[in-house]
């Protein structure tokens, strides 16, 4: 399943967000409400406030991580412990939940549609008119030094210890040094809207050989998808790596 | 239970970086910056003897500037200035040594701007505009957050109307009467509207100018307010209003048929962004990329003559937005079209387009090449790709990753040791426009074969060379241009049908241009205005520009008083007739052809003074051999044909875009891409969309830039 081949650390995400007020808005058929005294308009114009709220909240809970500490394989340690950046963390993926939900019980709908209120589109192009030969004229930052070479580490050795028949791939980022000390992993959470768990992942760094290895629990049950964790150094408080288990389709 | 035993390396990442274009060389800049603290030991595989891709450029003949078309940096370029500024930062050059040590340097603004407009007459006018300088300078690290929304830009975009009615209206005999008085009061738009709809107020222009204020307030306040239909029926109120008044006065004056012409397309353009919904659609303008922009915006109400417009042209041809190069089918994604033009127009720090003061290579390549290598970048010149392997398929489920890069070696370099590519130009290190074959091992006899490392017909090699994952790389960043990508990729093409619709739907054009060097200025040729950069003109070449401030940076025994530089799509062929080894031939003299027609026939409407009292072009104009005549003159300047699968330009036509690929994209576990052909959120042909897709690319290998620090992205 494995080898000693570098991968690609999994994707944040794999498009832009487009709009960022319809992360959270109404459908086309609700986006321009009527009048203002309208219940719906009422509706979208307080939940429009609410998620302005939960967007600058979570961008202050946001200010508060450094940038490296939400991204794979980056270790910098946060101001506080570890229990801090997941206090932190926690608010901000709970706001969003809500968040959503909120918007699907108030307005109850699917994502807004185009085909619906798109026109049918109509033939083809034309050419640009005229044109023929014309006829006539009428008349900081960083002034950094480079970086200085780079210390070799000893290279622990990963153990990884896997339930079960599903397929899964693994993939441990881990910054150098941090199969020193003690490890411990956040609850994996799926991709996607549903945001499932996959709890009890344990890391034990086994000092006497320096191996590091990764428990995964029993995956029965668990939909197919990439589950994602940031890895704490619960010594050091600080964010040491990151762990995702994608989990393939049982039919594979 | 299963045990599974990994060995993590702590040896840096190992990665190869496939092309030395925009693309490629932001990628390597993200990945050694010194925050990674030296995690990544990037390799850059370049054909033949320079970087650059579309952007490259070399010092030939009086070591003047030989550049593969006119490069323009528009004001919106906010990620490639970043990484400029931050490149010339870096290096810290000796401005007492080098006349480009910064930025500023470097990059000229160039507030004037042309279009070839053309009367209903017939007549060609050049419409000269003088864009305002806007606060900032594109690239400034200022941390302003930036939330683009559809409503915002539709609000904007009125707000440019209101101001062009409003000339209109000061235009028209008189056209003095005051605007009608408003309240803010967002409760009272709809009230404001219905009653200027019900009375039939829109009668003057002032009222028209009042029911934009409207919309504007209506938008502007986002969700509330004003409902669709309501909207939409002021809309269609203010072009009625403005066609009956405003039609009979563009007839007489050319200014307010121009003016008229953007209104009625911004208007159009608000009328459909309500219908379609954009506002509220999580695709953006996306959502619209299936139609051509022209097509939309006349079945949003645009009249024919707009979209045919200077304007319009302009648009097309600064994207060589023409379906395999044919002038007759102009082509370009509404979505994609419609986000460019607000970004050009509403976005655009300091000047709206910014001119090089040297050769693109020189400004951008060389202070790359500087400063790359000195983070310890390795450069492989002469390495042509040629294929990529790929794993072979099993049932794991795992993704397939690149196995083996295959290259042909087309020299090698004496002594074994890196290539010096650089030459010095009065203290400017610059890119030759031929490679120093001193440097190579049996030099003289490549010289003396007139091997041409760039071509894609000439395979000679010395040596081929297959890289190894694991031995020689762990990572892979294809940054080759759009065009390259189907030769070197059969085997992701066989095995993946995503990277297949992807390459199905990739449209490149090849280009072409011209340089010329004169001996009389800008204003003994008759063009009086200043220089200019000017858009919309007639083909073969519609796109002029003015760059005679580049005289002092060439070497000539008597300077030239002025060059220009002229550029456009090029008619393509059958891939039957590009496999022949004579097509680069045939189409570089198929150039020469054009250049001579154009200059005979079409230059006059622009430098109504180059022509001689037979009506002939004054060929002795052009700088170089005495001893050539007439038309032969043309031999002396600088002309090329682009059609190198990599120089080959990438086009953004309707319903090919959703079939592209993001960096972001893991579907191979050791593989990303980057360039401007790549779903990078800006899905145009420019320097600006190659870098975005290399800060991507770097971010899907490293986690860094982070995505919401590359600007523009997270756009609508």
């Amino acid at each position: 399943m494995s080898d000693e081949r570098v991968r690609r650390p999994p994707p944040e995400r794999q498009g832009p967000i487009r709009n960022w007020w319809t992360l959270f808005a109404p459908p086309a058929g609700a986006a321009s409400p009527g009048a203002a005294g309208d219940p719906i308009a009422r509706g979208v114009e307080a939940g429009y406030r609410v998620i302005e709220d939960y967007l600058r909240r979570g961008q202050e809970v946001a200010r508060g991580v450094p940038p490296w500490a939400s991204l794979a394989g980056m270790g910098v340690a946060p101001p506080t412990g570890a229990e801090d950046l997941q206090r932190r963390m926690a608010p901000l993926l709970r706001m969003m939940t809500e968040a959503a939900t909120m918007w699907m019980s108030v307005l109850g709908a699917s994502p807004p549609g185009f085909a619906a209120s798109a026109p049918p589109p109509p033939p083809g192009v034309r050419p640009f008119t005229d044109i023929e030969e014309p006829v006539s004229r009428a008349t900081q930052p960083p002034a950094t030094s480079p970086p200085t070479a780079h210390a070799t580490h000893d290279a622990p050795t990963i153990e990884i210890a896997l339930p079960g028949p599903r397929a899964v791939t693994v993939s441990i980022y881990l910054r150098p040094g941090a199969a020193s000390g003690a490890l411990s992993v956040n609850d994996l959470i799926a991709d996607g809207a549903g945001g499932e768990r996959l709890s009890g992942v344990a890391l034990i760094a086994h000092d006497e050989d320096g191996r590091v290895e990764v428990r995964l629990p029993a995956l029965d049950g668990l939909a197919a998808g990439c589950y994602r964790g940031v890895i704490i150094d619960a010594g050091s408080s600080v964010a040491r790596g990151m762990l995702s288990v994608r989990i393939a389709p049982t039919d594979r | 239970m299963r045990r599974v035993h990994i060995h993590m390396s702590e040896r840096p990442v190992r990665v190869a970086i496939l092309g030395g274009g925009c693309a490629g060389m932001a990628t390597a800049f993200e990945l050694t910056r010194p925050e990674h603290h030296g995690k990544y030991q990037v390799t850059v595989y370049q054909v033949g003897w320079r970087l650059g891709g579309k952007g490259a450029s070399g010092r030939g003949e009086a070591q003047r500037i030989e550049e593969h078309g006119l490069h323009l940096w528009m004001g919106f370029y906010e990620n490639a200035f970043l990484l400029m500024r931050q490149c010339y930062g870096e290096l810290a050059r000796d401005p007492a040594r080098c006349r480009i040590a910064d930025w500023r340097d470097a990059f000229i603004p160039d507030p004037i701007n042309g279009l070839a407009d053309r009367s209903p007459g017939g007549a060609w006018l050049p419409w000269m505009v003088s864009m305002p300088q806007f606060p900032g300078l594109p690239g400034d690290e200022d941390g302003a957050a930036r939330r683009w929304t559809v409503a915002d830009y539709l609000a904007r975009s009125l707000t440019l109307v209101r101001s062009l009615v409003d000339a209109v209206r000061l235009r028209a005999p008189g056209g003095s009467e005051p605007t009608a008085p408003s309240s803010d009061e967002p409760a009272s738009y709809v009230d404001q509207a219905t009653r200027l709809l019900r009375f039939g107020r829109l009668a003057t222009l002032a009222s028209v100018v009042e029911a934009i204020r409207l919309m504007e307030l209506a938008l502007g306040a986002a969700v509330p307010g004003m409902p669709d239909s309501l909207l939409l029926r002021l809309q269609a109120g203010v072009v009625d209003a403005l066609r009956g008044q405003v039609e009979a006065l563009t007839r007489e004056d050319d200014e307010a048929r121009r003016l008229w012409e953007i209104a009625d397309l911004v208007l159009a353009l608000v009328r459909g962004s309500v219908r379609f919904g954009l506002m509220a659609d999580p695709r953006g303008f996306d959502a619209i990329d299936d139609y051509d922009c022209r097509e939309w915006l006349q079945m949003n109400g645009a009249s024919e003559r707009s979209i045919n417009s200077a304007f319009i042209r302009a648009l097309y041809d600064l994207a060589f937005a023409y379906e395999e190069g044919d002038v007759r089918r102009p082509r370009i994604a509404a979505g994609q079209a419609v986000r460019g033009a607000l970004r050009a127009f509403f976005t655009y720090r300091g000047a709206f387009f910014w001119k090089m003061r040297s050769g693109m290579g020189d400004v951008v390549f060389a202070p790359f090449y500087e400063a790359l290598s000195r983070r310890g970048v390795r450069f492989e010149f002469f390495h042509r790709l040629r294929n990529l392997q790929l794993s072979p398929s099993d049932d794991s489920g795992a993704r397939p990753h690149i196995t083996a890069l295959d290259f042909d070696v087309q020299a090698h370099i004496k002594g074994g040791g890196a290539y010096r590519p650089l030459v010095d130009v009065r203290g400017l290190p610059c890119w030759p426009s031929a490679p120093d074959w001193s440097q190579l091992v049996e030099g003289e006899r490549l010289a003396r074969e007139g091997v041409r490392f760039e071509s894609h017909w000439d395979e000679r090699r010395q040596a081929q060379r297959t890289l190894r994952v694991g031995e020689d790389f762990d990572l892979v960043v294809l940054a080759l241009g759009g065009g390259a990508i189907p030769h070197v990729t059969r085997e992701l093409t066989a095995r993946d049908e995503r990277w297949r619709q992807m390459i199905d739907n990739l449209h490149t054009v090849p280009t072409q241009a011209f340089q010329l060097w004169m001996s009389t200025s800008m204003r003994e040729l008759g063009w009086d205005a200043p220089p200019v950069n000017l858009s919309g003109f007639v083909e073969p070449f519609d796109t002029w520009a003015d760059m005679s401030h580049l005289a002092t940076e060439e070497s000539w025994p008597t300077p030239p008083r002025s060059i220009a530089y002229f550029c456009s799509v090029l008619p393509d062929r059958p891939e039957s007739e590009r496999a022949d080894p004579a097509y680069p031939k045939k189409r570089h003299d198929e150039v020469r052809e054009n250049v001579v027609r154009f200059l005979e026939r079409d230059i006059v409407h622009l430098w109504p003074r180059a022509r001689d009292a037979e009506g002939h072009f004054r060929w002795d104009v052009l700088h170089g051999d005495p001893q050539r005549e007439g038309a032969e003159r043309v031999r002396g300047q600088f002309l090329t044909a682009n059609v190198n699968p990599s120089d080959r330009y990438s086009l953004a036509l309707p319903g090919t875009l959703r079939h592209r690929i993001s960096p972001l994209d893991d579907r191979f576990d050791n593989l990303t891409i980057a360039g401007d052909w790549t779903a990078c959120g800006f899905m145009e042909g420019c320097v600006e969309a190659a870098v975005m897709s290399g800060r991507l690319a770097a971010h899907a290998l490293s986690g860094l830039p982070r995505l919401e620090d590359i600007i523009g992205f997270d756009h609508p």
